[in-house]
C-alpha cells in the first residue's frame, strides 16, 4: 500500500495533532507560535500537493485520484485555512483561549475537506465529510461560555447529523441498486438501474443524497440552520464554515451527483436549478432585514450559494468550471470580508451593522477592503464577482437556462439594498463620540491584504483561473 | 413460511419496534435499553446473512461497548426523563410517537422500497455475494487494503471528536495559566 498520494493530508493532521500534543507544554505567553507552525504545515502541504503528478487514474485501492479537480481544491482548502489561521490568531488569543486546541481542530477540518476533494469513492468521500464537520461542530461552540457560540455549535450538530443520516440512506440505497462504491461506477450503475423497474428507488436514492447535501451547503429551503449557527459561531469560523464546509458541499455535490448520476442530470437538473433560483431569492430578500452583520453575510452567503448552484443545474462543462470559478472568488471575498470584521472585532465584539457606522474614517483601509468585498459581492465590475457572475451567466444561456440567468440579474440588483447599507454607514453615518482608530496587528492585515490582492487579482486578471477552473472541472461531466 | 423466513421477521421487528421506542420512550434509560435491543436485532440479521465476524463485532462493539459508554453518559448527566413540550397542531404534526409526518415518512419509505422490490421481483439487480468461508480474514483484507485510506481518516475523526469533546466538557480554571 502505498500513502505516497496523501503525503499533503498527512502533513495537515500530522500538525493538527503535534500542536494538540505540544499544546500543555508551551506557555500562553508563547502560543502565537502555534500559528506560525500551524501556517508552516499548511504551507509545505500546498507543495506538496503542487509536486504531485496530476494523472488522473486510481490510486490506493481506488479510493483516491489525483486529477486536476482534487488537486485545485486541495489547494483551495489549504489556502482558506491559512487564511483563517492568520485572521483567527489575535481574536482567539484575545479572549483569553487556547490557540493550540483551536488550530488542531481547524487542521483535522482541513484534512477531512482534503479527503473529499480526492475521493473518487462514496465511502472516503463520507468519512471525510464526518471529519470535517464533527470538527466544525466543535469550532463553532469554541467559545463556550458565550450563549451564541453554544446554540450555534448545537444547531449545527444536530442538524449536520441529520443531514449526514439522509446522505447515508441515500448512499446505501445507490449501493443496493448498483453494488459500487466507486464514484465512476455509480455512474453506469444507476443509469442501468433506471432501466430495470427500480426508478422509484433511484429517485428516492437521489433526492435523499440532494437533499442532504443542500443541507450541507445550506441551500433554501434546507438553510434554516445557517443563520443561527454563522452568527453565534466565533468570527474567524463562521468565515471558514461559510468557505470551507460549503465549498466542501459542493464538492461532494459535484462529485456524487455531477460525476456519479450524471446520467441522469436531464432528471435532476431541473430540480437543482429550482433550489438556486429560490435558494438566492431566500437569501437576498431576508438579507434585507438583517442588522447583524454576521447575520447578514450569513443570509448573503445563502444567495450566493444559489448562484453557484446554477453552474451545477445547467450540468455542462461550462456551468462547471464557472461554479469552480465562482467558488475561488467567493473564497476571497467572503474571507476579506471576514478578515475585515475579525479584525474589528478583536476588542470590541460588537457585530451590529451601527457599529460600522464611521468606519471610513476611523480606519479607511479596513473600511476600502469591505467595501471592495461587498462590491464583489453584488458584481461590480474589476471584483471577482463580476468575472464570476459573468462566467455563470453565460453558461446558464449556453445551457439553455436562460432564464437563470435573469435570475441571477434581478438577485444582484436586489441584493444591492443590503451592501449598500453597510457602505453607507462606513462611509456616510457619523463616528460614534468614542470610536477612535482601530489598531490591527500584522497578522490581521496580512490576511485583510492577501484577500484584497485575490479579490482584484481575479477581477482584472481572470484568465488564469479561468483556464484552472476549466481544468479542474474537464473529468467532472464525462 | 420456513425457518429463517421466520427467524428474519421476529428480528426485523424486534429491531424496528425497538428503534421507534428508543425515539418514543420518556425515561432516558428505557431509550438506552431499546437502542441496546435494536443493536441485537442487528446482529441478529447479520447473522442470518451468514456474516458472523459482524455480527460478534455488532454485539461486542455495539451492544456491549457504545451501550456502556452511553449508559455512563446518563449517569453523569442529570437528565432522567424528557418530556416532549410541543402540544397542539405541532405535537399532532411532529411527535415521534404518532405524528403525521413521521408516520407519513415513513410508511412512504417503506412502500416505495417494497413496491419496487415487488415489481422487480425475482431479479433484484444484483445477485447476493456468496457468503465468504472466512469472513473475518475477508474484511480484513477489505480494510487494509482497498479501504485503508477511510479506515486511517475515521481514526482522525476519533481523535478529533475525542479532544473536542474534551474542550468542550472540561471545567475551566483547571487549564494552564
Amino acid at each position: 500500500m502505498n500513502f505516497g498520494a496523501v503525503w499533503p493530508e498527512i502533513v495537515v493532521s500530522g500538525v493538527g495533532t503535534l500542536l494538540v500534543a505540544l499544546d500543555p507544554f508551551v506557555s500562553a505567553a508563547r502560543q502565537r507560535w502555534f500559528g506560525y507552525v500551524c501556517l508552516a504545515g499548511l504551507l509545505l502541504a500546498g507543495l506538496l500537493t503542487l509536486g504531485e503528478p496530476v494523472g488522473g487514474g486510481s490510486v490506493l485501492g481506488g479510493m483516491v485520484t489525483l486529477d486536476g479537480f482534487s488537486m485545485l481544491f486541495r489547494l483551495i482548502f489549504l489556502a482558506a485555512a491559512a487564511l483563517v489561521v492568520l485572521l483567527s490568531l489575535d481574536f482567539i488569543l484575545q479572549r483569553g483561549k487556547d490557540l493550540g486546541e483551536f488550530l488542531s481542530l481547524l487542521c483535522f477540518a482541513t484534512t477531512g475537506a482534503m479527503v473529499m476533494a480526492i475521493s473518487r469513492d462514496v465511502v472516503s468521500l463520507y468519512v471525510g465529510l464526518e471529519l470535517l464537520s464533527i470538527s466544525s461542530y466543535v469550532l463553532a461552540a469554541f467559545l463556550r461560555d458565550e450563549s451564541g457560540s453554544h446554540e450555534a455549535g448545537l444547531k449545527y450538530l444536530l442538524n449536520g447529523a441529520l443531514a449526514s443520516a439522509i446522505l447515508l440512506f441515500g448512499l446505501s440505497l445507490t449501493y443496493g441498486l448498483t453494488g459500487q462504491t466507486s464514484i465512476p461506477a455509480l455512474t453506469h450503475g444507476l443509469a442501468s438501474a433506471l432501466h430495470t423497474g427500480y426508478a422509484p428507488v433511484v429517485w428516492l436514492a437521489v433526492g435523499m443524497v440532494l437533499a442532504a447535501l443542500a443541507f450541507k451547503i445550506a441551500a433554501a429551503p434546507f438553510h434554516l440552520w445557517a443563520p443561527d449557527a454563522y452568527e453565534g459561531a466565533p468570527t474567524p469560523v463562521t468565515g471558514y464554515l461559510m468557505v470551507v464546509a460549503e465549498t466542501a458541499g459542493f464538492v461532494a455535490l459535484l462529485r456524487i451527483v455531477d460525476t456519479g448520476m450524471g446520467p441522469l442530470a436531464a432528471h435532476w437538473g431541473p430540480w437543482l436549478a429550482g433550489l438556486a433560483i429560490f435558494t438566492m431569492t431566500v437569501g437576498n430578500v431576508t438579507a434585507l432585514w438583517q442588522r447583524n452583520i454576521k447575520r447578514m453575510l450569513a443570509y448573503s452567503s445563502i444567495a450566493q450559494v444559489g448562484y453557484v448552484l446554477v453552474g451545477l443545474a445547467v450540468a455542462t462543462p461550462g456551468g462547471v468550471s464557472a461554479a469552480i470559478f465562482y467558488l475561488v472568488a467567493y473564497l476571497f471575498t467572503t474571507l476579506g470580508a471576514f478578515a475585515v470584521i475579525a479584525a474589528l472585532s478583536v476588542r470590541d465584539p460588537g457585530d451590529a451593522i451601527t457599529d460600522y457606522a464611521g468606519l471610513g474614517r476611523r480606519s479607511p483601509a479596513l473600511a476600502v477592503v469591505l467595501t471592495v468585498c461587498l462590491a464583489s459581492y453584488v458584481g461590480i465590475p474589476a471584483t471577482a464577482g463580476f468575472m464570476g457572475k459573468l462566467a455563470l451567466i453565460g453558461a446558464a444561456v449556453h445551457g439553455g437556462m436562460a432564464w437563470l440567468a435573469v435570475g441571477i440579474a434581478v438577485n444582484s440588483a436586489i441584493s444591492i439594498g443590503y451592501y449598500w447599507t453597510v457602505a453607507r454607514t462606513m462611509w456616510v453615518d457619523p463616528a460614534p463620540a468614542d470610536g477612535g482608530a482601530v489598531a490591527v496587528s500584522p497578522a490581521g492585515a496580512t490576511s485583510v491584504a492577501l484577500t484584497l490582492v485575490g479579490v482584484v487579482f481575479l477581477g482584472i486578471l481572470p484568465q488564469a483561473f479561468f483556464w484552472l477552473s476549466h481544468w479542474a472541472g474537464a473529468g467532472i461531466l464525462r | 413460511m420456513n425457518g429463517p423466513m421466520v427467524a428474519f421477521a421476529c428480528l426485523a421487528g424486534l429491531t424496528l419496534y425497538s428503534a421507534w421506542r428508543v425515539a418514543t420512550a420518556p425515561q432516558v434509560t428505557h431509550a438506552a435499553l431499546f437502542l441496546a435491543a435494536t443493536f441485537a436485532g442487528v446482529a441478529g440479521l447479520f447473522f442470518l446473512l451468514q456474516a458472523d465476524f459482524l455480527a460478534a463485532v455488532q454485539l461486542l462493539l455495539y451492544a456491549g461497548a457504545v451501550m456502556t459508554v452511553v449508559i455512563f453518559a446518563i449517569m453523569l448527566s442529570e437528565m432522567r426523563e424528557v418530556e416532549s413540550d410541543a402540544r397542539g397542531w405541532r405535537s399532532l404534526l411532529l411527535s415521534p410517537r404518532l405524528g403525521i409526518v413521521p408516520l407519513v415518512g415513513g410508511v412512504g419509505l417503506a412502500a416505495i422500497l417494497l413496491s419496487a422490490y415487488h415489481r422487480a421481483a425475482p431479479s433484484w439487480p444484483l445477485s447476493p455475494l456468496p457468503a465468504a468461508p472466512d469472513s473475518t480474514r475477508f474484511i480484513a483484507h477489505a480494510l487494509f487494503h482497498a479501504y485503508a485510506l477511510p479506515f486511517e481518516v475515521a481514526s482522525v475523526l476519533l481523535l478529533a471528536a475525542m479532544i473536542g469533546a474534551i474542550i468542550l466538557t472540561r471545567t475551566e480554571g483547571g487549564a494552564k495559566g
